[in-house]
């Protein structure tokens, strides 16, 4: 085994996280030129926002854009810093490395976005350290290998401060080596252009579900954790084109899913029937 | 049953009972043996020692001994209990021949409900009738097996509420009400109604009011009658029937929810009240109508739904008697309803002046004229109008008296309706007997020495004073910029005792929340099992750890020998310091269930605390109140190190709202207390009804901002402070105090006992 056959495999192994098609994102702000920006001084970026508002549309177009793969990971609390950095296989030859997917993004030039990001634990989160500062590094310790990031690679991470619990939360020297985004539901008619496309429903039918979308934002802290999200509006729009009505799509794809409160659930329903 | 338990094996509980008693037990004993369990058993003598000892007449036990066992049989021991309990609440707020009146009945309720649930509902009634309506509470029982014989557990509730909200503050007519000798309460038996009542949609309405209109507007029932029967809108909020009698299971729903939409269409696009100017009685009923219906249509515009929801209730048909009523409640319909037709000529001109293309719906300026126009013409038409009997249609609209300035006439009426809402609280609070039960309770306690069995060591001292420790504070002044050193002392005082009975009564009473609660835990991933990896022993091997010892070893390195992996259940060092806010202000009643806010927050920490003991985590609970910079009164109820046993509820059950809520000094004090806690995790979860003020202080910001400084220096010492409000209009300044995501606002304080202790395994998830 040596290193330039695994290392021509792994060069294989990336192109599969090329972005072909360009993938539908409205600008709501400035966001595109400020990523760009960012991109270009290869300033690690963190993206906030709600769930389900356009944080990983967004950086897919991003990578597009750029015409960089993008390896993007979602991170849950089982995951160690194997699972991110690579690990020793056995084979019948014996052992063989293999590149986590961080280590195949900073080896290839890729964008790397891990996904909530503080689902991860502490000590997982901490081994992106080296590859967010001046260094832009990744030692892997069990290889005895220190790997300087290709020239392209950056990281993106996203985070949603409003709904884990408050005792996870990153730690401020994570959070301090990322610039930001703010993500939040698009405006009104934004939001109704965004779920018309991607439902493919006329702008009518799609804006009385950002209707109800807002609406229900407004029970947000007062029953409701978190509003019903664009992700759901288009859910329920595809629901809608397929030509089932719309109050029961509606149910399906946006009261049952968001709440299990009884009282909360007749609201929501009673809601969806004064905007249909 | 198989065991054989002799009268003679319970001799510590009947010990001391006279003779002839004892012979009656005697009696009762071989029915009682053969249905009861040992535990059952002793209950079963228990209760009649707790009869005995607050004075429950020898007459009343006897019948409880004949009756309790056929309870048992019919829906179970535990009901048992249940009906001790009740029998308890009843002697404390009436007297002796209600209790009788009660196990005379109790077999009789068992064997028409059938089942546990409906018994602790109909017990549950009974409670809240001899709270509420006690005249009424002997007439009742004599008559409950009828209603049961034609009601369902649940409309007896209903039955029983209607009573007392109707003759409230009336005992003579509650007693009628409950004699059945009114028609109203015979006519509730034989029609097949069961209407649906605000109570039970109360929460529905406030998330729909809040959703579709961004409105926290206040909700209230009013007890409809003939001289009032429709919603009407003040500066307090929006009122409601608190019943349709008449509308069952959904339609009654879709009818509240009319009325909330269509009040709430009048919130949003009337503007405020016009004076009634020269125009006529007829002419306002019309300018109403107008009104409503621009308003409604406004609505529509952006959500059309509603217009299916308020046809529903528009029944009016064309050829009707030729009468004003009728014309108008055709003519709400024709503009509503696009696809009405009607014949009436009055109809289609007000028809053509209101859709013609020159009226702007956003503008009320068209409404007053068109209903002068309009008016006349009923006029020449010689039609009848009383605006003495005048009821407006449909059901669901409100009655437009806030579309007008108060008519010199009406205000008295008004204002004693108004007043009549103001008062009620503190006849509830005077009438209820909690607050006397406590005082009483206090008293005894205090006679009692407190200090026994206490883990607190600072008791010895204590001894002395019930002053325990004064410290000060610096506080912060905004206006300066910098911190005041030693400007705020904290008291801190030893909690009055109470009777810790009270607080097992809180956890008996919410039993099914326990399990709940329980359930939750179980289910939470708090025990769940981890898989601790890399571990030098285990059941299993760590197959990453195994591969590297491997290629250590081929490579002629020393392996690293911990390879296994371990399940183990979850490491959880979290210390929680519950810090209560009991100022004055949480002596209010709260309307919805008659409580005040300082036993709901404390029901809601009795809950806390069972589900914290349940998780293992260890707490505190601690209160303050202050009187001016030098008084912040900090009371202990529970530390860290001690057990939640009989002294902690004691404690607990003796706390009491006073004075004022400077936050800052509590807050900096309680992070003290935590920052000796070894914890990795630490919170303090505030529970307040308000913001702070003090009396010392006027400017409302200053207390504010400081209580904002104390909670970031308890986040410097690694501390994190939660803030549970019970003020509904507190997302204003909360968010200012804890920031945006570290609070939660309840918006109905009754429900609090059951979110609490969510929110804490949320929280700490």
């Amino acid at each position: 085994m040596t290193q330039q056959t695994a290392t021509a495999a792994d060069a294989a192994v990336i192109d599969q996280y090329r972005i072909v098609d360009e993938p539908y994102y409205r600008p709501i702000g400035n966001e595109i030129e400020l990523y760009e920006a960012a991109y270009e001084a290869r300033l690690p970026m963190m993206l906030k926002g709600p769930t389900g508002c356009g944080k990983t549309r967004f950086i897919e177009y991003m990578a597009w854009r750029l015409k960089r793969p993008l390896v993007t990971l979602a991170c849950n609390e089982d995951m160690t810093a194997s699972d991110l950095v690579g690990r020793f296989l056995l084979d019948a030859q014996g052992t063989r490395w293999q590149d986590g997917p961080l280590t195949l993004a900073a080896r290839h030039g890729a964008i790397c976005y891990l996904d909530e990001v503080v689902e991860a634990r502490q000590d997982t989160a901490v081994v992106i350290h080296p590859l967010t500062d001046a260094r832009r590094c990744l030692p892997l310790e069990k290889k005895n290998e220190l790997v300087q990031a290709h020239p392209d690679f950056q990281l993106v991470i996203s985070y949603n401060p409003g709904y884990q619990s408050i005792l996870k939360d990153l730690k401020q020297s994570t959070k301090q080596r990322f610039g930001a985004l703010d993500f939040h539901y698009p405006a009104r008619d934004l939001e109704i252009e965004i779920v018309a496309h991607e439902a493919g429903l006329p702008a009518e039918t799609a804006g009385r579900l950002v209707t109800i979308g807002e609406k229900t934002r407004n029970l947000k802290g007062h029953g409701l954790e978190e509003g019903v999200s664009t992700r759901m509006l288009i859910h329920a729009g595809q629901l809608v084109r397929r030509g089932i009505d719309p109050v029961a799509a509606c149910r399906v794809t946006l009261t049952r899913p968001i709440t299990d409160d009884p009282d909360m659930r007749d609201a929501l329903d009673a809601v969806i029937t004064a905007v249909f | 049953m198989s065991h054989d338990a002799a009268l003679e094996s319970f001799r510590e509980v009947t010990a001391g009972m006279p003779r002839e008693r004892l012979q009656v037990l005697e009696d009762a004993w071989p029915l009682a043996k053969q249905t009861f369990s040992a535990e059952g058993l002793e209950r079963y003598l228990r209760a009649v020692r707790s009869f005995e000892s607050i004075g429950v007449t020898w007459a009343a036990i006897v019948s409880f001994l004949a009756h309790a066992p056929r309870v048992a049989r019919e829906v179970g021991e535990p009901a048992v209990a249940q009906l001790v309990d009740t029998a308890i609440a009843v002697y404390g707020h009436t007297d002796q021949a209600a209790v009788d009146a009660l196990f005379a009945a109790a077999p009789e309720v068992a064997k028409r409900v059938r089942e546990p649930v409906r018994f602790a509902r109909v017990l549950e009634t009974v409670k809240d009738v001899a709270q509420r309506a006690p005249s009424g509470l002997v007439p009742m029982l004599r008559h409950v097996a009828t209603v049961l014989d034609q009601l369902s557990a649940e409309e007896f509730r209903t039955w029983a509420l209607l009573g007392i909200q109707a003759q409230a503050r009336d005992p003579e007519a509650q007693r009628r009400y409950f004699d059945l000798s009114v028609p109203e309460a015979r006519a509730f038996l034989s029609a097949d109604t069961g209407g649906v009542m605000f109570v039970d949609v109360r929460k529905r309405l406030a998330h729909y009011l809040r959703a579709l209109w961004g409105r926290g507007t206040e909700m209230r029932a009013f007890s409809a009658s003939m001289q009032q029967s429709r919603p009407y809108l003040t500066a307090l909020g929006i009122h409601l029937p608190d019943a349709y009698r008449a509308a069952r299971g959904e339609a009654g729903v879709a009818l509240y929810r009319a009325a909330t939409a269509h009040a709430a269409a009048h919130l949003t696009f009337s503007g405020p009240p016009q004076p009634r100017g020269s125009l006529k009685p007829i002419q306002l009923v019309l300018a109403g109508l107008l009104e409503d219906a621009r308003v409604e249509l406004l609505a529509i515009r952006e959500l059309p739904g509603l217009r299916r929801l308020w046809l529903r209730f528009h029944e009016a048909r064309p050829g009707g008697s030729p009468s004003f009523a009728d014309l108008a409640a055709r003519l709400a319909r024709a503009l509503l309803d696009p696809e009405y037709a009607d014949d009436s000529p009055w109809i289609a001109k007000a028809r053509t002046l209101f859709f013609a293309p020159d009226v702007d719906l956003t503008d009320p300026a068209f409404v007053r004229p068109m209903a002068s126009a309009l008016g006349n013409d009923i006029g020449q038409m010689r039609l009848q109008f009383n605006s003495k009997t005048w009821v407006i249609e449909p059901i669901y609209r409100d009655d437009n008296t806030a579309l007008w300035e108060p008519d010199k006439n009406e205000q008295g009426l008004m204002m004693e309706d108004e007043e009549v809402m103001l008062v009620q609280p503190e006849l509830v609070e005077s009438a209820g007997g909690d607050t006397l039960e406590d005082d009483s309770a206090e008293e005894v306690e205090g006679v009692r020495p407190v200090g026994a069995g206490d883990p607190e060591t600072e008791d010895s001292e204590a001894a002395a004073g019930d002053l325990l420790r004064v410290v000060q504070y610096p506080e912060w002044d905004y206006l300066i910029g910098l911190m005041r050193p030693q400007w705020c002392t904290v008291r801190e005082q030893r909690p009055v005792a109470g009777e810790p009975r009270e607080v097992d009564d809180i956890l008996h009473r919410h039993r099914d929340l326990l399990d709940r609660i329980d359930a939750l835990i179980r289910g939470n991933e708090l025990r769940k099992p981890v898989r601790m990896k890399k571990q030098m022993e285990g059941d299993r091997f760590d197959l990453d750890q195994v591969i590297n010892a491997m290629i250590d070893v081929r490579s002629g390195r020393t392996p690293d020998p911990r390879f296994h992996i371990r399940v183990d259940r979850r490491e959880r060092d979290l210390s929680v310091l519950v810090l209560l806010d009991l100022s004055e202000s949480t002596n209010d009643i709260v309307q919805a269930c008659g409580k005040k806010v300082l036993h709901l927050a404390r029901e809601a920490t009795v809950l806390l605390a069972s589900a914290m003991e349940g998780i293992g985590d260890r707490f505190a609970i601690h209160g303050f109140c202050s009187n001016g910079r030098h008084e912040v009164e900090y009371y202990r109820f529970k530390d860290f190190s001690w057990p939640f046993d009989a002294h902690v509820k004691a404690r607990l059950a003796g706390m009491r709202g006073q004075l004022s809520t400077r936050m800052g000094g509590a807050l900096r004090h309680a992070t003290q207390w935590l920052r000796q806690r070894p914890s990795d995790k630490r919170l303090i979860l505030l529970i307040t009804d308000g913001e702070p003020h003090d009396i010392d202080v006027h400017d409302p910001k200053y207390l504010l901002l400081d209580a904002k400084k104390a909670v970031e220096e308890a986040s410097r010492a690694g501390i994190f402070t939660y803030c549970m409000s019970l003020d509904p209009k507190a997302d204003q300044y909360v968010s200012r105090i804890f920031g945006a995501r570290n609070y939660t606002v309840v918006d109905h304080i009754d429900r609090l006992p059951e979110k609490l202790p969510g929110l804490y395994l949320r929280l700490t998830r």
